[in-house]
């Protein structure tokens, strides 16, 4: 056999072993394009993609570092009760592990966007806390669960699990009673605890109490989950969007949240937020 | 033709070639291709020269680390004043915080190795099992209504029947589980399993720990075999951990992006030796003392 014969057969061998060339991989996107806002947005959605790659999520960090500046937050908290709560809800509701916290959030920057609604949420000592509101984004089943979630995962010892009557809940007070009235007072609730710039004024009010909602493991912070819409033409874009501060050192969560409060507006945007 | 065979050569050279060049999306692409007859052996997808060659190509790229803290089943008994789980158990609460991955990003699930008996993650459903009290049947999770489910039953059988023959028989709609129904546990033993169940997953597959998105998640680890063990990648380290002492056991999986299009995840164990302490959740906690552990697979076999 002729050696130009031998070599021959041996590509031929070589690509039926499966050596031949792979297809290639999928172009890189193109470099993304922050005119306007939408574009910003437009960049923000397409890389959080699943299956999104580092590079996607590294343009993915850059967005939303510049819709941070371009769109920064300014929050006004403090603390209030839960009697403050059934008062807005018109009965009595609210009972247990609760921090109640009465925000006012507005945009600044670039212009007003059609809308956007903001979720507070905390880690604090082994678990991440949010609105126990009843309908308002998570199932209203696990709003009953908060000290299961904390019997579960808190990272200090929690007191002996009590009966269910005894439970931090919000809404379950005087269910048994009366149906109508129960449900148009969680409506009052849910409406109280919700944030959302109904108007496309920039600003939104809420009084939102917090509980144990699942483990956490993180470092202790305070943030806002955020949903922003923006519109260009018949267009619409959303940012999902969270920021958030650590919390002050030493103390319960409400002391802590108290404090961070006290020290001022917190100013969510720029490089202060993660 | 020389030039056109050292060109087919130069792609012949299989995954551990293209990763030393610098290609790993498409080595990674090409072994999940792979059959597994083409491999080393049917459990086994890669040659030792291809796994050295992705440890040391994901290891160069990866930085992530995990902190953890672990409950005895002792002192959960305590949080809820009675005994929930009847077998010995731990949960584990993680927090993933990933700065640069090769693909998606990682996910990470623990096992535990004591005196040589695995404990692996019992998820969900299994709990149920965990704790020996009977699971509810999946459509009645809330208070069980008999004269309701009939109707429901007759309604959804016309309904299913009408529009697809095929349906009518059960095993095609129903989840495969085992019947059963609340009541054999306490009502705090089905508070827990239920919340256990409810509990959403804030790292997974489809949501790993990626650059710039840390995830927190929770393992329940006990012995035996639950009934829906996760999914195994494709290891890139040498076989099975076999640990030198009581061990916390990571199993660290590398997901595919959308530019390798792999479809298929590469993983490798991270072994912890646990110190010594006077329970198992004292252990992992004094692990994780000192601060988080780095994920990067070792060089050499585990």
């Amino acid at each position: 056999m002729s050696l130009r014969r031998a070599l021959s057969s041996l590509a031929f061998a070589a690509v039926l072993a499966g050596c031949a060339p792979q297809a290639p991989l999928r172009a890189p996107p193109p470099p993304p394009r922050h005119e306007t806002l939408f574009s910003l947005c437009e960049t923000i959605d397409a890389r959080r993609a699943i299956g999104a790659s580092l590079q996607d999520l590294r343009e993915l960090e850059e967005a939303l570092s510049l819709f941070h500046e371009r769109v920064p937050l300014r929050v006004e908290g403090r603390l209030s009760t839960a009697a403050a709560l059934d008062e807005k809800a018109g009965l009595h509701l609210v009972q247990g592990e609760l921090v109640v916290v009465a925000l006012a959030v507005s945009t600044g920057g670039e212009g007003r966007l059609p809308g956007f609604s903001a979720y507070p949420f905390a880690v604090f000592d082994g678990n991440r806390w949010g609105s126990a509101a009843p309908g308002v984004r998570d199932n209203w089943h696990a709003s009953f669960s908060a000290d299961l979630v904390r019997a579960l995962f808190a990272a200090a010892p929690p007191p002996v699990l009590g009966p269910k009557e005894t439970r931090t809940t919000v809404g379950a007070g005087e269910k048994e009673h009366s149906y109508f009235p129960h449900r148009d007072a969680l409506d009052r609730l849910s409406s109280a605890a919700f944030c959302f710039d109904r108007d496309g004024s920039g600003r939104c009010e809420s009084l939102t109490p917090l509980s144990r909602r699942g483990p956490a493991q993180g470092p202790a912070e305070f943030g806002l989950e955020l949903f922003f819409t923006l519109e260009e033409g018949a267009r619409e874009c959303h940012v999902l969007d969270r920021r958030s501060v650590p919390l002050p050192p030493g103390g319960t969560l409400e002391e802590r949240l108290g404090r961070l409060f006290e020290a001022g507006p917190l100013d969510l945007g720029g490089r202060s937020t993660r | 033709m020389l030039a056109g065979l050292s060109g087919a050569l130069a792609g012949c050279g299989g995954p551990a070639a293209l990763v030393r060049e610098g290609r790993v999306d498409e080595a990674w692409r090409e072994v999940c291709q792979r059959e597994p007859e083409d491999g080393p052996s049917p459990d086994v997808l890669l040659f030792p020269e291809e796994r050295a060659a992705f440890r040391e190509a994901l290891g160069a790229r990866t930085r992530g680390t995990l902190s953890a803290r672990a409950l005895s089943r002792e002192t959960l008994n305590e949080r809820f004043g009675e005994p929930v789980f009847p077998r010995d158990m731990v949960i584990l609460v993680t927090h993933l915080e990933v700065t640069t991955h090769p693909g998606a990003g990682i996910d990470v699930t623990p096992r535990l190795v004591l005196g040589g008996v695995p404990s692996v993650h019992w998820g969900r459903r299994d709990t149920w099992r965990l704790a020996a009290v009977e699971p509810p049947e999946p459509a009645s999770f809330g208070s069980y209504n008999l004269a309701g489910a009939l109707l429901d039953a007759v309604v959804a059988g016309l309904t299913l029947g009408g529009v697809d023959l095929e349906l009518r028989g059960q095993k095609a709609v129903l989840p495969d589980v085992s019947p059963g129904r609340p009541g054999t546990g306490t009502p705090v033993q089905e508070d827990v399993l239920f919340q256990l169940m409810d509990e959403e997953d804030h790292c997974s597959s489809i949501h790993p720990g990626r650059f710039g998105q840390p995830c927190d998640a929770f393992f329940v680890l006990a012995s035996g075999t639950p009934a829906n063990p996760d999914y195994d990648p494709v290891r890139i380290d040498d076989g099975p951990a076999v640990p030198p002492r009581d061990a916390l056991i990571l199993r660290v999986e590398h997901v595919y992006d959308r530019v390798s299009d792999a479809g298929c995840s590469l993983g490798y164990d991270v072994v912890l030796p646990l110190p010594d302490g006077p329970d198992v959740a004292s252990r992992i906690n004094a692990l994780f003392a000192a601060g988080p552990v780095a994920l990067a697979p070792s060089s050499g076999a585990p």
